[in-house]
């Protein structure tokens, strides 16, 4: 168990079964993560990419479920874990972020009540015990004046704030993994290098794996050892961080990067992938990105598998782009 | 917060005053304002002294100046029924009136929350639908005929509790009540019932609503996340954040429930004000007609104050900025 | 312009009311109790016609016959579906005719406060200043008092009698029009199409009756259904408590009270028919004005 993988995701299908249509949000997800790493799972809005980490949570709201797959952690498969078996790995093994700060904390109890109960929820401290732990948790975050900020209300804080107090309610249990939807995109670009200065800082420090979840690859390009991005509910390419970035294999990828505005372009124009992300009701077969790929043809109306090309690198495509590698 | 409550006591005092004015006018200057002081029986002679006793003969300005003079030492005049103060009357009769009101309010909360919280989680469920249902009839079915239906149901048919009157009363914790005995509780039931369906199915609503509504939302997802218990979520987490309009609500409603008592009361024989109140009508006992309704509005107007209060006190985010400035 | 679209083909259905109709339509108990209030209003209006009896002509009345079981025949061969009260009178017929009264003083009432109220309402968000200031108090003023308890005060000074509650009742029910009618007059009226109309300097009168008022009305046309409801039972509670109706236009309210007596003693019929007839009309308007509020409210739209 040492050596083996913190984490692994196996065909992981969670479709939601809604009144006009099955809706495959998450259909074959499959990945690893080994203890301590940090992978970006990236892609547009829509993609499946928050699915994918309710499913981990067994958080995923009827008419959602996960239909099949398997989820292993540390060689236990929790994909059929029962909410009441879920719940003690939810804060303890696995913590999640959520994307807006000034939502996910209940704006009626104060900040102690809220760190306390998550600590209280998963070990058999006292209430004075937890506020200690509450207050070393805040510290850790760089909260200043920290005893004084634990009787406050959520309101009293800000975005960038509030958000550090999710992280040390996320970190509190000392999870071996954490989930980050999104963690940094509703607040100002300082405060999201400050906040992904932190997360990449205490991850380190306690060798936590971690999964972020972002639409930038600019946010990940510096945090991740490895990214997978997805695409109508499928994982379409996999590998480590800089050679998916500097090498694209498939056409959706290399899209993406080349949406992104850089230094280096100035001047020209940027390219930008055609059409929109395909509805996720009642999808064409076939590969769902061929609408909007300049290289699909005749074979593309068949589902692609994924395959290897590269070591250490998956891609679901037909065409997989040489980038001067192959 | 001390601004905000000085502010809002000032309001209450114009609203008493226009109301006292409304009162008067209404009551006093609408129809010949001898006819409702004084004693239908009385002879001319009699009606004549009196009127210049009474002041009637001086401008309606004056009259209404010492009406509120009256007034605010509690003077309303005599009932010529009861031959008694007016206001002393109503104040004999109120507690009867409040203990039913708030048993009413008891029954409202536990069920109309518990109720709504349940069909709130669980809005597919043949259990919610049914108390859905169930509330629609509570909003339809006038609150008098509801009561004639437990009446006939419980009383007549079944024979299980009284049909009407307050039963035997008993000293508890030194406040008068029914609650003290086994006959006083069996005469509660069937007026607590009646008085509070309709409030409750409000109650049940709202509270479904909230809950709803709350369910959504992220911090409950992000509670879920934290592995917290199914009962902590939805007993701190959901309950603290749909509290709010429910207890405005209920301070609101209990309000209507005073209101609303005139028909129970009416119904159940039961010994509060409301029942004075439709005595007195009927017989135009108009001083107990007066004082009625300046002590209802009185009692809206301190409802309407606490439930405003209660509002700031309760939502820290207005709390706390109300304090910073 | 030679080409036809073909757009035309279903022309009704493309117009706001048309799609009104579709919509209300998909809900089948919707549909019920808009023909159940249909038959209500027909039963109402053609009491004289469909009474097996007309109950208030005293020499058709047998005091042999009070206080018959329903399903009962009398001597003369005539069959009380429903019972007969103290008197004797056939209580289907008495139920027809107080039905009769019921809708007519709850329809007046609330017709008469719909216009009373969405003018009130309109003028003062047209006009604001002062007189906006002035309304809403009032209308606030009310409104943090029941109905019921207004109406109550209003009946105590003024006595019994058919007018008397009909004022009571729109005194109770015009404020929740003005409220509604400047509530959704303010938001239209920063729209442009009242800005342009206004720059041509048409006249208020046009301004407020031709372009606010088919703007607003869908909203008013809700309460107004809610509202009929709320004043018929508000006037059968008055009533019943013996502050509506003199006993010679008995309504509904009258009837139950009449019979309140006979329940205690076993004989159920006398008030609990009537009140039957009350809670089936009050239940099928409110359905109705229900799912007219989830058409027009576009935020439950999904």
């Amino acid at each position: 168990m040492k050596n083996g993988p913190l984490l692994e995701v196996e065909n992981l299908k969670t479709h939601f079964f809604t009144k006009v249509g099955v809706a495959k949000a998450v259909d074959g997800v499959s990945f690893s993560l080994a203890p301590g790493e940090v992978m970006g799972l990236v892609g547009e809005s829509g993609s499946g990419k928050s699915v994918t980490g309710f499913s981990l949570m067994g958080l995923v709201d009827p008419p959602g479920r996960i239909v099949d797959g398997r989820i292993m952690l540390q060689g236990k498969d929790i994909a059929r874990y029962t909410d009441k078996k879920f719940r003690r790995l939810r804060g303890s093994k696995v913590a999640m972020i959520f994307q807006d700060p000034l939502t996910t904390l209940n704006p009626m109890l104060r900040i102690d009540t809220q760190m306390i109960e998550a600590i209280r929820a998963h070990r058999k401290v006292n209430r004075s015990e937890a506020r200690t732990e509450a207050l070393q948790s805040l510290k850790q975050v760089g909260i200043a004046a920290a005893e004084k900020r634990l009787n406050a209300y959520p309101h009293q804080f800000s975005g960038g704030m509030r958000q550090r107090v999710a992280i040390a309610i996320a970190l509190a249990n000392r999870p071996d993994l954490i989930i980050a939807d999104e963690p940094t995109t509703a607040l100002d670009v300082t405060i999201q290098s400050q906040i992904l200065y932190e997360i990449q800082k205490l991850t380190r420090e306690k060798s936590m794996s971690l999964i972020w979840i972002t639409h930038d690859l600019t946010v990940v390009a510096g945090l991740a050892d490895k990214i997978s991005v997805m695409y109508a509910g499928r994982i379409v390419e996999q590998g480590s961080i800089n050679e998916v970035l500097d090498s694209p294999l498939h056409p959706y990828t290399k899209g993406l990067i080349d949406s992104v505005p850089s230094r280096n372009r100035r001047g020209t124009y940027l390219n930008q992938i055609p059409g929109t992300t395909p509805s996720l009701l009642n999808l064409k077969p076939g590969c769902p990105f061929r609408d909007r790929c300049s290289h699909s043809d005749q074979a593309c109306l068949v589902e692609p598998t994924v395959t290897s090309p590269i070591k250490g690198r998956f891609v679901r495509c037909f065409h997989p782009l040489s980038g001067g590698i192959l | 917060m001390t601004i905000f409550i000085i502010r809002r006591l000032m309001q209450s005092v114009v609203v008493l005053f226009s109301m006292s004015v409304i009162v008067f006018f209404g009551v006093f200057a609408i129809g010949n304002p001898a006819d409702i002081l004084i004693a239908p029986d009385a002879t001319q002679e009699e009606r004549d002294i009196a009127i210049v006793r009474l002041g009637l003969d001086q401008p309606l300005w004056k009259q209404y100046g010492s009406f509120v003079v009256n007034a605010l030492q509690g003077d309303m005049g005599q009932s010529f029924v009861f031959s008694e103060p007016a206001l002393k009357l109503i104040m004999k009769r109120a507690p009867a009136t409040l203990e039913l009101a708030f048993t009413a309010l008891l029954v409202t909360v536990l069920f109309g929350i518990g109720a709504g919280i349940w069909c709130g989680l669980k809005p597919d469920a043949l259990s919610s639908r049914g108390i859905m249902v169930g509330s629609i009839l509570g909003f339809s079915i006038p609150h008098f005929w509801q009561g004639l239906v437990l009446i006939m149901l419980f009383s007549v048919y079944l024979g299980w509790l009284p049909a009407g009157g307050r039963g035997e009363t008993g000293e508890l914790f030194g406040i008068t009540t029914s609650m003290a005995t086994m006959d006083g509780i069996r005469h509660l039931i069937l007026p607590a019932i009646n008085l509070s369906l309709f409030k409750t199915a409000l109650i049940t609503r709202l509270t479904r609503a909230g809950t709803r509504e709350a369910m959504l939302m992220d911090y409950i997802k992000y509670a879920r996340a934290k592995g917290l218990s199914p009962r902590r979520i939805v007993g701190v987490h959901l309950l603290k954040n749909i509290m709010i309009p429910i207890i405005t609500v209920l301070g609101m409603e209990f309000g209507r429930v005073i209101a609303f008592a005139v028909i129970t009361e009416t119904i159940f024989a039961w010994p509060g004000m409301g029942k004075l109140i439709i005595d007195s009508i009927n017989v135009l006992d108009r001083p107990v007609i007066v004082a009625y309704l300046m002590v209802v509005v009185s009692m809206f107007i301190v409802i309407n104050l606490v439930v405003d209060i209660l509002y700031t006190v309760l939502d820290p985010r207005v709390r706390i900025d109300e304090v910073g400035t | 312009m030679k080409k036809n679209t073909g757009s035309t083909s279903t022309p009704f259905f493309d117009t706001p009311m048309g799609n009104l109709l579709k919509e209300y339509c998909e809900n089948r108990l919707a549909v019920l109790a808009l023909g159940a209030v249909v038959i209500i209003i027909l039963i109402a209006v053609f009491a004289p016609v469909l009474a097996p009896q007309d109950p208030y002509d005293l020499a058709q009345l047998d005091i042999m016959d009070s206080t018959l079981q329903p399903m009962s025949e009398s001597e003369s061969g005539m069959v009380y579906w429903l019972g007969s009260d103290g008197q004797g009178r056939d209580m289907l017929s008495a139920i027809m005719y107080g039905l009769r009264t019921s809708l007519s003083v709850g329809v007046f009432s609330g017709l008469l406060a719909f216009l009373i109220g969405s003018l009130v309402g309109l003028l003062a968000a047209y006009f604001g200043g002062k007189l906006e200031t002035f309304v809403m108090r009032l209308v606030d003023l009310q409104l943090s008092f029941p109905a019921m308890l207004v109406a109550l005060m209003l009946l105590a000074v003024l006595g019994q009698g058919v007018g008397k509650i009909i004022f009571a009742l729109v005194v109770v029910q015009w404020s929740y029009y003005a409220r509604s009618a400047r509530g959704s007059a303010l938001s239209e009226r920063n729209k442009e199409y009242i800005e342009a109309a206004r720059c041509l300097r048409l006249p208020v009168r046009r301004v407020i009756f031709r372009h606010l008022l088919p703007n607003v009305a869908p909203s008013l046309i809700v309460i107004a259904t809610v509202q009929v409801a709320h004043a018929i039972t508000l006037e059968a509670t008055l009533s019943f408590l013996g502050l509506g109706l003199p006993i010679t236009q008995p309504s509904l309210g009258l009837l139950i009270s009449n019979g309140y007596h006979y329940l205690l003693s076993g004989k159920y019929w006398i008030s609990f028919y009537p009140g039957v007839a009350l809670v089936l009309t009050i239940v099928c308007i409110n359905l109705v004005g229900d799912k007219l509020r989830d058409i027009m409210n576009p935020r439950l739209k999904q």
